[in-house]
């Protein structure tokens, strides 16, 4: 079924002769301003012209795909509305996307190549930049460049931000260097979520299959109600609440993206562990009620552990494991139907034991869920209790409404296919999994489906895409995503991995090294930044790291659109044009949960492309890369950027990329969409349409469990256990040290989530406040100095800017609504600002919303105020989840009044 | 002729802001000037505190507390029941503003710039021509829309779908099954305003 959308150019676009847009003259008393004096010919140039262009939104996380139409009058675009004919968001849109046109316009943005003439760098010290020519700018990076990688080409480290910089990983590729590391995008950024979605769903953004879900519990949660927030998002949600759908809030806080749930359980900060582990113990011990069919053929939970914590194998059968890198024997599973162990895909296995103690080839093993059931009585009701300070009897009720609600045994038919139906999705997020133990807590909430078969099928959790799972054959297992690289001391490198050798999380990883090489000795120190987004100073945690770091480069360049922090610690600033100015393209699927609409609409192409000319004189970040190649002298060649760019978007044939000349994005991006879609649908036809969705997305691709049916999913993560003796291996031969301690990184190792205390649950009594971040509805991280969203959430959100405090504990400190504090953490982080009084936050925590206070000397001035939340955490060691790599994002504060 | 309302369904809305920014870029409106607001209401004691939203703006009433006090005829009511200001003839008095029990006017002292050391960006200076230095201005139901055959911006742009436009003369219409079927509240109705927007609790 071919099912194109083209987006009908009649009725909206044409019926718009609105006497709002007739009339241009301007207005007595506001004039243009000497940053537009650009624009004046430009308008001149579309006299009368009245159009609506179609692109795309780059306005949040670039896998959230809203489709607009930019208003153009005269050549100025006016304003911007969701595009009807997506099948994405049809038409609607939220504040952000509808703000976009007061940065498109900001002048203060880079507006030309500028360098600095103040040697001194340091937060709000003002570079003094002085505008150069682009010939003038790519020439000193490139002579720089081309000296550097003579040298060693790692030295130069890379950093995109999350606002589609396309072309800067592959020139970091062919320029040499493997030091790319992401600039970050929120605080709430990944973690372990996106890994153990990956593990147990086969995408990085597990979400609850809201229309079909009955019950959902979100642990911290802000993208419930769709905040980062898709109308996509918000449309599920809105249509299980309209079903009946009960949302139960788990979290310190209420905030506007939890507002609607139907109850709010006050957790303690950094506990969602042990209430989720205590929700098992009721489900398995007290209740008794779990999918004892899917525990035995779709998971592990009947595999047998030895005393050593890893499974019994069947060595005369044996399969190269995925995961190990290693030949190994099959697990063997107890079949209580003749008394013998067997091999776990043995088709003879009668009926494979989930609890008891046997003995295997002269071995003590037991199933892993009797293992399970073990570890959980640590947790009962009483015991969460006291951690989680829930009372039991609530714990009691919530996991008997997750028993009752689960439809254990259920199926329902979707467009003819018959799947399991299980209700019940648990999802830890925010400020829930941003803790020390990042994935195991993740992985407790992700224990509560697999327990009553709630995972990949409908009203589950889901891949709110299509998911890719990878079978390991030697266990049967979805193969694990993380991965052990073996420990490097002294580091080979400054990049991911070295001392964690699990961590995925790459974000602060080279900024850490640099910013104490005493301590981790790298082995060469990188001399030049080179960034394209990305401000980590803002976005990431405990901006003095980064701060330090940058003073450790020798030389850096930037490629952006405003002088935020980052970009003040340049030495050349190259002017980025906006994403309404420039090209890309990008596939375009249902994100969230399958729809009937989304079943019609299904997978295609949707492109960005200018809706005016530069405002200033910019150009795409793309663009800029390419040119920086050739002048470096690594555009061409077998091992150049054509070539690298021919393989990444597979260009071949007529539309392979010629090995010469001054090749633009533009182009690259015609002969993507060509190779895509055909000869006849290039950029030209791409830019009257905006989108093309052609392949439609059936129920037996979207959901796991009909897409891969013979899945089975660890509830009991074994790779575990060996890692943790090869880690203890290694930092013993290695002769490693850990802050705080070698345990606490060896603790992290685990098959199954346990509690312990974060570093904030034993700070020091005078810092008697737990400070918490949250995701406000209106802004995702970055959009802080668009001036119409700051207005908007300055005068209109009064949550926003805040220091959210509970009354009765401002009472005993003496502050009211309004008052200036001054917070300072136990690690020495300190920030200001206005407190709020609230019921909405527990009495022993502040809550302090989004990202403000940038420092910067030339960004739009509101970004300047408020207070920055990560300037109260510390990124050292102590704080990182050792696994992962992600740092605690909860903190112990006091008050101090201004 | 129709008689225009609007229904905003509380259980639906989210306190997303997406309709206030979506009126500010329709109506190309002043740095500082929100035709179209969403308030923010807590109640109740921690651990049972409640967090609503309630989006307000013109309420478009049939017996309009503005136009009486006009002494201009600048506010008027169009025989389809939008409350109208015309920019042109209002002489900048402040009297309908202390009428309205909404708080729905604001009085433009000045088109500001989001960018003030640099002056009107191109967007400004374009969309500054549709408002009067001096005059009072609101929520005009994006009659410009709703003359074409479109629905105000506000409604466009929902991603809650939580606004219903509509006639509410017309029984066969959504809104008015709308609010047939489900429980709505006007906001003070003691005033006498009978305002036109109804909020679906």
């Amino acid at each position: 079924m071919q099912n194109v959308f083209n987006v009908p150019l009649s009725r909206r676009q044409f019926l718009r002769a609105s006497a709002l847009v007739a009339a241009t003259t301007a207005l007595p008393g506001v004039p243009g301003g000497k940053a537009f004096a650009a624009m004046a010919a430009t308008e001149a140039v579309h006299a009368q012209e009245d159009r609506w262009i179609p692109t795309t939104c780059l306005g949040c996380a670039p896998h959230v795909k809203c489709s607009h139409l930019v208003h153009r009058v005269n050549g100025v675009a006016l304003r911007l509305r969701g595009n009807p004919a997506a099948p994405f968001n049809q038409g609607k849109n939220c504040a952000r996307a509808n703000s976009m046109i007061s940065q498109l316009y900001n002048p203060y943005r880079v507006k030309f190549p500028v360098k600095r003439t103040n040697p001194q760098k340091g937060p709000g010290v003002d570079p003094k930049w002085v505008e150069i020519s682009w010939d003038e700018a790519f020439d000193t990076v490139a002579k720089k460049l081309r000296e550097l990688r003579a040298d060693n080409p790692g030295k130069l480290v890379m950093m995109p931000g999350h606002l589609g910089p396309n072309l800067l990983r592959p020139f970091a590729d062919v320029y040499g260097t493997p030091n790319v590391t992401f600039g970050g995008t929120a605080v709430f950024c990944g973690g372990g979520s996106s890994t153990i979605a990956s593990y147990l769903l086969g995408e990085g953004h597990g979400y609850p299959d809201m229309p079909y879900a009955k019950f959902v519990i979100s642990f911290g949660a802000q993208s419930i109600q769709g905040a980062k927030g898709t109308p996509k998002q918000l449309a599920d949600y809105l249509r299980g609440k309209d079903q009946g759908l009960r949302i139960v809030n788990v979290a310190p806080m209420v905030t506007a993206s939890t507002a609607k749930s139907d109850e709010w359980v006050p957790i303690k900060p950094g506990t969602t562990l042990p209430f989720c582990l205590s929700m098992a113990y009721v489900l398995v011990h007290e209740l008794r009620t779990y999918d004892t069919a899917f525990l035995k053929t779709k998971t592990n939970a009947p595999y047998l552990i030895g005393s050593d914590g890893k499974y019994v194998r069947d060595d005369t059968a044996t399969a190269d494991d995925a995961v190990r890198d290693a030949r190994l024997g099959k697990p063997l599973v107890w079949d209580v139907a003749n008394g013998e162990a067997k091999p776990f895909d043995d088709p003879t296995i009668g009926d494979a034991a989930l609890e008891g103690s046997f003995t295997v080839g002269g071995v003590a093993a037991r199933p892993v869920f009797e293992i399970l059931k073990d570890h959980l009585r640590r947790y009962t009701p009483d015991a969460a209790a006291a951690i989680t300070d829930i009372p039991a009897t609530t714990i009691r009720r919530l996991a008997k409404e997750w028993a009752d609600n689960a439809c254990i045994g259920k199926t329902i038919a979707i467009d003819g296919v018959t799947l399991p139906y299980r209700p019940v999705a648990a999802i830890a997020e925010g400020g829930a999994k941003g803790h020390i133990d990042n994935d195991q807590i993740v992985f407790a909430a992700y224990l509560l489906g697999e327990l009553v078969g709630a995972i990949g099928v409908p009203g589950a959790m889901i891949a709110p895409g299509t998911p890719a799972l990878r079978t390991n054959p030697a266990d049967g297992l979805v193969a694990s995503a993380f991965s052990y690289k073996p420990i490097q001391f002294p580091l080979r490198g400054i990049g991911r991995g070295g001392l964690y050798p699990t961590a995925e999380w790459p974000g602060m990883w080279i900024f850490l090294t640099m910013s104490d090489p005493q301590r981790y000795l790298p082995p060469y120190m990188p001399e030049v930044l080179g960034f394209q987004g990305g401000n980590p100073q803002q976005l990431a945690a405990d901006p003095e790291v980064f701060d330090a770091a940058f003073r450790n480069f020798k030389f850096i360049f930037a490629v952006s659109l405003v002088f935020d922090d980052p970009t003040e610690q340049a030495d050349i600033v190259f002017p980025e044009s906006s994403w309404l100015e420039r090209y890309a393209f990008q596939t375009v699927m249902p994100h969230g949960s399958l729809s009937e609409l989304d079943r019609k609409a299904g997978i295609g192409t949707s492109i960005y492309q200018p809706v005016v000319n530069n405002v200033f004189d910019t150009r795409s970040g793309d663009d800029i890369w390419l040119e920086l190649a050739r002048r470096i002298g690594i555009a061409q060649g077998p091992n150049g950027l054509y070539a690298r760019i021919n393989r990444t978007y597979g260009l071949r044939n007529e539309n392979a990329l010629p090995d010469s000349g001054s090749i633009s994005w533009a182009d690259i991006v015609d002969r993507a969409l060509k190779s895509k879609h055909g000869a006849d649908r290039g950029l030209d036809w791409f830019k009257s349409t905006g989108l093309l969705v052609d392949k439609p997305v059936t129920v037996g691709q979207f959901y796991a469990a009909a897409k891969f049916p013979k899945a089975r999913y660890p509830i009991y993560f074994e790779e575990f256990v060996g890692w943790r003796e090869r880690l203890a291996k290694d930092i013993q031969d290695k002769n490693l040290q850990f802050k705080p301690s070698n345990e606490f990184v060896l603790e992290s190792f685990r098959p199954l989530p346990a509690w312990r205390p974060h570093p904030e649950h034993t700070a020091p009594a005078q810092f008697p406040f737990y400070a918490i971040n949250f995701k406000l509805m209106e802004l995702h991280y970055g959009n802080i100095d668009q001036p119409w969203l700051n207005e908007l959430a300055r005068t209109m959100d009064p949550y926003a800017t805040a220091i959210l405090v509970n009354p009765k504990a401002a009472s005993k400190l003496g502050l009211k609504d309004g008052n200036e504090v001054i917070i300072e953490s136990f690690t020495g982080g300190k920030t200001q600002g206005q407190v709020k009084l609230t019921n909405l936050v527990r009495p022993d925590v502040v809550a302090i919303g989004g990202a403000w206070g940038a420092r910067s000397a030339h960004i739009h001035p509101c970004a300047r105020k408020g207070p920055h939340f990560n300037a109260l955490l510390k990124l050292s060691e102590e704080f990182l989840d050792p696994v992962r790599g992600g740092i605690d994002l909860t903190t112990r504060v006091r008050l101090i009044s201004a | 002729m129709a008689r225009y309302g609007m229904a905003i369904d509380l259980a639906r809305c989210v306190g997303c802001y997406s309709c206030a920014m979506a009126c500010k870029a329709e109506n190309t409106t002043s740095s500082g000037v929100w035709w179209n607001k969403v308030l923010s209401k807590e109640e109740g004691e921690y651990p049972n505190a409640k967090l609503s939203s309630l989006p307000i703006a013109c309420m478009h009433c049939d017996n309009p507390a503005c136009v009486p006090v006009c002494p201009a005829g600048a506010t008027y009511k169009r025989a389809d029941g939008i409350v109208i200001q015309d920019k042109d003839k209002c002489i900048g008095c402040k009297l309908c503003i202390g009428a309205c029990p909404y708080g729905a006017r604001i009085f433009l002292d000045d088109y500001k710039s989001y960018y003030p050391n640099y002056g009107a960006s191109p967007q400004e200076r374009l969309g500054a021509a549709s408002h009067k230095v001096g005059a009072v201005e609101k929520c005009t139901l994006c009659v410009h829309l709703m003359d074409a055959g479109e629905q105000p911006a506000c409604v466009q742009a929902c991603p809650a779908s939580a606004r219903v436009i509509g006639d509410l003369d017309d029984p066969t219409g959504s809104i008015a099954k709308l609010l047939a079927s489900r429980k709505s509240v006007q906001l003070q109705v003691e005033k006498g305003t009978k305002p036109k927007v109804y909020y679906l609790s």
